[in-house]
C-alpha cells in the first residue's frame, strides 16, 4: 500500500508551498497525489490562487462524500505541467450541508455540483442553476445518503 | 404610401431528442432557434440512470465488475480494467506481468473496436449509411476475438481484482496477428471513402472549431482535446499497465474542428494496432492472476485513478473502508463533461450541424447517466 507520494505529486507539494499557499499539511492517497485539507471560507480563495499562480486549470473530479458526522467535498485538481493531480477536501457538519461554489473558478464544476446536490442533497452558495441533474425534477430523496435504502419499497 | 409593418419573427423551441436516432442513448436537446441558428441549448440528461455508484456501495469487489461492464458498453474492457486497477493500488496488490499486457493488449483492441462504431455511427449521422456496414463488418473481427478470450462480445467481465479472468486460447495469437494485417488494409479503404470524399470535408471542416483554452476549462479530455493541440495523454502522462514500455504516437490536431477529431481517431487506430502488436511480442508466460481470498476485503485508504479511454479520461475515485464493498465509488466520465461543453459550442451555430458537431465528440449516453 503506497502512502508515499509519487514523483509528480512532490513535484506539486514543492509548488505550493514555494507559492506560500495557505494549505496545511499535505497526506497522499493511495495513487501518490497529494491531499490537502482546507476550511470551507477559504476553499475559493485557494482555489483561484491555485489555478491562476498554479495553474490548475483543469478540474478533473469534484465529488461529495458522507461520513458519520459530516460532509466532505472532494475536488480533483489536474496540472498539465507536471503531469499530476492535487486533491483539495472541505468538511462541514452533517447539520449544515452548504458550500461555496466553485462554478466560476473552474466552469466544468457546474454539472458536478448539482450532481451532488442530486444525490446527497448538499448545496452550493452561489451556484447559477442548482436543480436536479439525472433524477426527474420532483424526485423527493437523496438516493447516495448512507441512510436511504437501496430498493424503493420502504418508500423513499 | 402604405404604412410600414414592423416585421416580427419569434424565437422557436426544438426539442431535440430523448428519442432520436443521433444521440446514441436517450438524449434531450432544448434548442432555442433564431431561424436555424441556435440561441441556447440546455441539454436534458439522466433518462439512462442506473444508480451505478449506489450499487458499488452495496456489491462486493467480487461482484461489481459485473456491473460496471455496463456503465459504458462499448468501451467495457476499460471500466472494467479501471475498477480493479483503483481496488489493487490502494490493497498494494501486485498484478503479474502477464495480466499487465493482456489488459493492455484488450484495452487498445477495445479502443478501435469503440472508434469503428464511432466511425460507423458517425458517418451515418452525417448521411452517409454505407461506411456504417464496413466498420461493423471490421468491429466485427475485434468481437470474434473477445468472444474467443471471454466468451462475451460486449459485456466481458474480464479484469478482476488481481488479474485477469481469462486466459488466451492458444489460436488467440494467430488470429490478432491475422486482424493486424487485415485491419491495415481496412483503415486504408475507409480513408479513401470518407477523407478524400469531398462531400464528407465540407461537411465537417471548420464545424464545431473551439479553443483550447476553453476545452480546458470545462475538463474536455481525449480527442476532443486534442483536436485543439493539447497533447494530453494519460497513456503517455501517468502511464499505467505496460504504456510506458511500448512505443506510441499521441496524434494531435491543429484547429478544433470536427474534420481534426475525425482525422484524430483515424491516426488514433494506426497507434493502437502498433501497441497491440508489441503486446503480442512481448505477451510475457506466467499466472494471470494473483491468488485472492473468496471474500476480497480493501484495507482503508483511497485512490484516483483515470485511464485514457477512447472517449477520454474515464476515473474512479474509490474509497475502502476495509470491508468487501467499498465506503465510495465516484465515476468520472468524459461523456459527462463533454455534454455540458454541449451548450457552449453550440452557441451561434446552425441546426443542420448539430448532429456533424455533437456525433464528433464521440459522446455515449449511459455513461452520462450512469
Amino acid at each position: 500500500m503506497s502512502t508515499e507520494l509519487s514523483l509528480t505529486g512532490t513535484l506539486l507539494a514543492k509548488a505550493v508551498k514555494e507559492h506560500e499557499l495557505p494549505l496545511g499539511e499535505v497526506r497522499a492517497d493511495a495513487a501518490g497525489s497529494p491531499i490537502y485539507e482546507v476550511s470551507p471560507d477559504q476553499l475559493r480563495a485557494v482555489g483561484c490562487q491555485l489555478r491562476d499562480r498554479l495553474g490548475l486549470h483543469y478540474l478533473s473530479c469534484l465529488t461529495t462524500l458522507e461520513w458519520p458526522e459530516r460532509w466532505e467535498m472532494v475536488y480533483h485538481l489536474y496540472d498539465l505541467a507536471r503531469k499530476g493531480n492535487l486533491i483539495l477536501k472541505a468538511s462541514i457538519p452533517k447539520e449544515q450541508a452548504v458550500f461555496p461554489t466553485v462554478t466560476d473558478i473552474w466552469p466544468a464544476a457546474n454539472w458536478y455540483e448539482r450532481e451532488c446536490y442530486d444525490m446527497f442533497g448538499v448545496t452550493f452558495e452561489g451556484h447559477p442553476q442548482l436543480c436536479r441533474i439525472l433524477l426527474s425534477d420532483d424526485w423527493q430523496s437523496f438516493p447516495l445518503r448512507k441512510d436511504h435504502p437501496m430498493d424503493l419499497e420502504g418508500g423513499y | 404610401m402604405p404604412e410600414l409593418v414592423e416585421v416580427r419573427t419569434e424565437g422557436m423551441v426544438l426539442n431535440m431528442g430523448p428519442q432520436h436516432p443521433s444521440t446514441h442513448g436517450v438524449l434531450r436537446l432544448l434548442l432555442r432557434l433564431d431561424g436555424e441558428v441556435i440561441k441556447s441549448c440546455t441539454p436534458v440528461i439522466g433518462y439512462l440512470h442506473r444508480g451505478m455508484e449506489k450499487l458499488a456501495e452495496h456489491r462486493t469487489y467480487v461482484q461489481y465488475p459485473a456491473i460496471i461492464d455496463r456503465f459504458e458498453y462499448l468501451t467495457a474492457m476499460f471500466t472494467g480494467v479501471l475498477y480493479a486497477m483503483c481496488a489493487e493500488r490502494i490493497a498494494g496488490i501486485e498484478v503479474p506481468p502477464r495480466a499487465i499486457w493482456m489488459r493492455t493488449l484488450m484495452l487498445e483492441l477495445n479502443r478501435i473496436a469503440s472508434h469503428l462504431f464511432w466511425l460507423g455511427t458517425y458517418l451515418l449521422d452525417l448521411g452517409a449509411n454505407g461506411l456504417l456496414f464496413y466498420a461493423m463488418r471490421d468491429r466485427e473481427l475485434i468481437l470474434n476475438l473477445f468472444e474467443e478470450v471471454c466468451g462475451a462480445r460486449l459485456l466481458y467481465s474480464y479484469a478482476c481484482v488481481g488479474g485477469v479472468r481469462f486466459d488466451n486460447p492458444p489460436s488467440f495469437e494467430r488470429h490478432v496477428r491475422e486482424f493486424l494485417k487485415i485491419f491495415l488494409d481496412r483503415i486504408r479503404d475507409y480513408e479513401s471513402i470518407v477523407t478524400e470524399n469531398p462531400v464528407f470535408l465540407e461537411r465537417v471542416q471548420e464545424v464545431g472549431c473551439y479553443s483550447p483554452e476553453l476545452a480546458l476549462q470545462y475538463a474536455v479530455s481525449g480527442p476532443p482535446l486534442r483536436s485543439t493541440g493539447i497533447r494530453k495523454d494519460l497513456r503517455k502522462d501517468q502511464p499505467y499497465l505496460a504504456y510506458d514500455q511500448v512505443d506510441f504516437a499521441v496524434p494531435i490536431g491543429t484547429k478544433g474542428d470536427t474534420l481534426d477529431r475525425y482525422l484524430l481517431r483515424m491516426a488514433e487506430m494506426r497507434e493502437s494496432l502498433k501497441i497491440v502488436e508489441q503486446c503480442l511480442d512481448r505477451l510475457p508466460d506466467g499466472n494471470i492472476r494473483v491468488k485472492l481470498p473468496n471474500v476480497v476485503k480493501i484495507p482503508a485508504g483511497e485512490a484516483y485513478l483515470a485511464l485514457e479511454s477512447p472517449r477520454g479520461e474515464v476515473g474512479a475515485y474509490m474509497v475502502a473502508n476495509g470491508t468487501d464493498k467499498c465506503y465510495r465509488l465516484k465515476l468520472r466520465c468524459p461523456s459527462f463533461n463533454h455534454v455540458q461543453f454541449l451548450p457552449v459550442i453550440l452557441l451561434g451555430e446552425r441546426i443542420s450541424d448539430v448532429m456533424a458537431i455533437f456525433g464528433s465528440l464521440d459522446v455515449i449516453l449511459p455513461e452520462v447517466d450512469r
